[in-house]
């Protein structure tokens, strides 16, 4: 199960990647290891064609299953990530988890890729959605449901990054970057406890997230410095080239990309 | 750091955080506590806890069906050497594809065939020397068949306990699922497992899914039938040191933890007591059987 970091500041940034995620198509197993795999696929891809071993009555079930394991996992990332709003709405019609329930959720279920980036996007705005018809409860309602929204993205997205060329470091995919009009940081210490902020908070806040190879999530606060380094690393330049971008002695890019390879925002190939 | 009871089977749950407070003040109740999750770094009863309880490490440490990484067993090493328990458990299952790229994030079984037996048992032989403690070994139900299976899930675990000496803990509503989705009694399917090899019983309740059209795993209290089943273990079971409830979830209140507690406790009131042999053999020397097949699957 991932483990979440608090708010922590750290000199570095990035760019929000593009959501793919093709349909995978189905290897022909020859072990019994790879025919599990083939059974995994199935089960997490809704687009996907049955295992050969699968007749049709038990490829039903395992259809129901799927869907039944989809249902799972988005009702546990929604109530992990929306924790916050859940704390200081007294107006919320019912737990924002409870939408893998509705109709709505129903129909997704039926284009679900469990653990994509797709998908996750998908379930996180159908939340959002949600949470928006409610009374606000103040003016940072808004954003901080694009915190919740950007934190929920990395709990419910497994996919691992595997297109990228040695030595020139790409933003990963599941990762987000972020500007908010208010000081979030202090903000979350008040909503933690169900406090509503008594003073004006206002104020530029630049976050990432990201989450690790090992579903550890981050949330860091950016630097104009690593901003600039993470924005220049897409995949189609090199660390001299990224230093040059950010202004900045190669040795200190590079020092910033590890730290940004360490929390997963960023592959360095 | 606490041992549990040497002279009675000890009667435990899994550590709720949430609950915290009630079980440090229940001590009378829960033996033992299980650990799902690492605590939290702001888990500030944590400490009292572990001083408490004597912990089981029950984390996901890694699928047997691959060798586990570097940092997979780096990690359950320092949680072991964390908590100290008398045991480590992992499941039988195979839930993530070996690119990781696909992963059901939910327990799932493994086809059970000769090639799967052989990861399992060379994978949990690394797991155990990694530990450097006793290794047992949990149930995961089925929900639909799969043809290419060559063997039974009873014929798979009792293999697995054979070659590799490793422990049983048999989570009872498992194997009432396994059953009820094969069309068949539970003692009668019951019958065919290792119930010589079981260290740990888990007991829970089932609830009705709608996906599933049926019922399926859930944080419930354990009904009389899954607590009559395990009873029905306990009885075949000489190796038997545990009973934990198998509720972990924060949706779980306190009054529902004590309530389960008290009926988990009343169905095993009835003393059973570690066998007078077993006493002077130390668990561990269950774990001595060394693997000399050589069937290193996949990197994990």
């Amino acid at each position: 199960m991932p483990s979440v970091s608090s708010v922590v500041k750290l000199p570095k940034s990035l760019a929000m990647a593009p959501a793919s995620t093709g349909i995978m198509k189905m290897p022909k197993a020859s072990t019994d290891r790879e025919l599990q795999d083939e059974i995994i696929r199935y089960l997490t891809d809704a687009s996907s064609q049955p295992a050969a071993v699968l007749n049709p009555s038990e490829a039903e079930k395992a259809q129901r299953f799927s869907r039944f394991l989809a249902r799972r996992y988005y009702r546990d990332r929604l109530h992990r990530a929306f924790r916050y709003s859940r704390n200081v709405s007294n107006d919320l019609p019912a737990r924002v988890e409870d939408l893998v329930d509705s109709a709505e959720f129903d129909s997704f279920l039926s284009r679900c890729m469990l653990g994509s980036l797709l998908s996750a996007r998908e379930v996180g705005e159908m939340a959002i959605a949600r949470l928006l018809e409610v009374k606000a409860p103040g003016p940072w309602w808004p954003e901080l449901l694009q915190y919740e929204f950007s934190f929920f993205v990395q709990l419910a997205t497994s996919e691992i990054d595997t297109q990228f060329k040695k030595g020139f470091p790409a933003t990963a995919k599941s990762t987000i970057v972020r500007e908010f009009s208010w000081k979030m940081p202090a903000l979350l210490a008040l909503f933690k406890s169900g406090q509503v902020p008594a003073e004006d908070l206002r104020g530029r806040t630049v976050l990432l997230f990201s989450r690790t190879h090992h579903g550890k999530i981050y949330v860091v606060e950016l630097d104009a410095t690593a901003m600039k380094v993470i924005n220049a690393a897409n995949g189609e330049g090199d660390v001299v080239e990224i230093a040059s971008a950010a202004s900045i002695p190669e040795a200190h890019a590079q020092q910033i990309l590890a730290s940004l390879g360490e929390i997963g925002a960023v592959t360095l190939g | 750091m606490p041992e549990l009871p040497q002279d009675r089977l000890a009667v435990g749950a899994f550590y709720n955080p949430h609950l915290a407070e009630f079980i440090l003040e229940h001590a009378d109740l829960i033996d033992h506590l299980a650990m799902a999750d690492p605590p939290a770094a702001d888990d500030s009863f944590f400490p009292a806890i572990q001083q408490s309880f004597p912990l089981l490490l029950h984390d996901y440490l890694g699928q047997l069906s691959d060798p586990l990484s570097e940092f997979a067993l780096s990690r359950a090493q320092a949680l072991q050497e964390r908590y100290r328990g008398p045991w480590v458990a992992e499941h039988f299952q195979c839930l993530h594809t070996q690119d990781r790229s696909r992963s059901l994030d939910y327990v799932f079984p493994p086809l059970y065939t000769e090639e799967f037996l052989d990861r399992f048992c060379q994978n949990a032989e690394i797991l155990r020397r990694a530990v450097n403690a006793p290794l047992v070994m949990e149930n995961i139900p089925g929900f639909f068949s799969i043809e290419r299976a060559q063997m039974s899930e009873a014929e798979f675990l009792r293999r697995f306990f054979e070659r590799t000496g490793c422990g049983f803990l048999i989570d009872v509503p498992h194997i009432w699922l396994a059953a009820h989705y094969k069309g068949m009694d539970a003692r009668e399917y019951l019958a065919g497992f290792p119930l010589d090899r079981v260290v740990e019983i888990h007991v829970a309740g089932v609830e009705y899914d709608r996906d599933l059209r049926g019922p399926w795993i859930a944080p419930a209290p354990p009904s009389d039938e899954i607590l009559a089943l395990a009873r029905c273990v306990a009885e075949r079971a000489p190796e038997l040191r545990a009973v934990t409830l198998d509720i972990f979830s924060p949706s779980l209140t306190a009054a529902e933890l004590e309530a389960a507690m008290r009926k988990t406790r009343e169905a095993f009131h009835t003393r059973i007591d570690v066998d007078a042999g077993a006493d002077a053999r130390p668990f561990s020397r269950s774990f001595t059987t060394e693997i000399t097949e050589d069937h290193r699957g996949n990197p994990n």
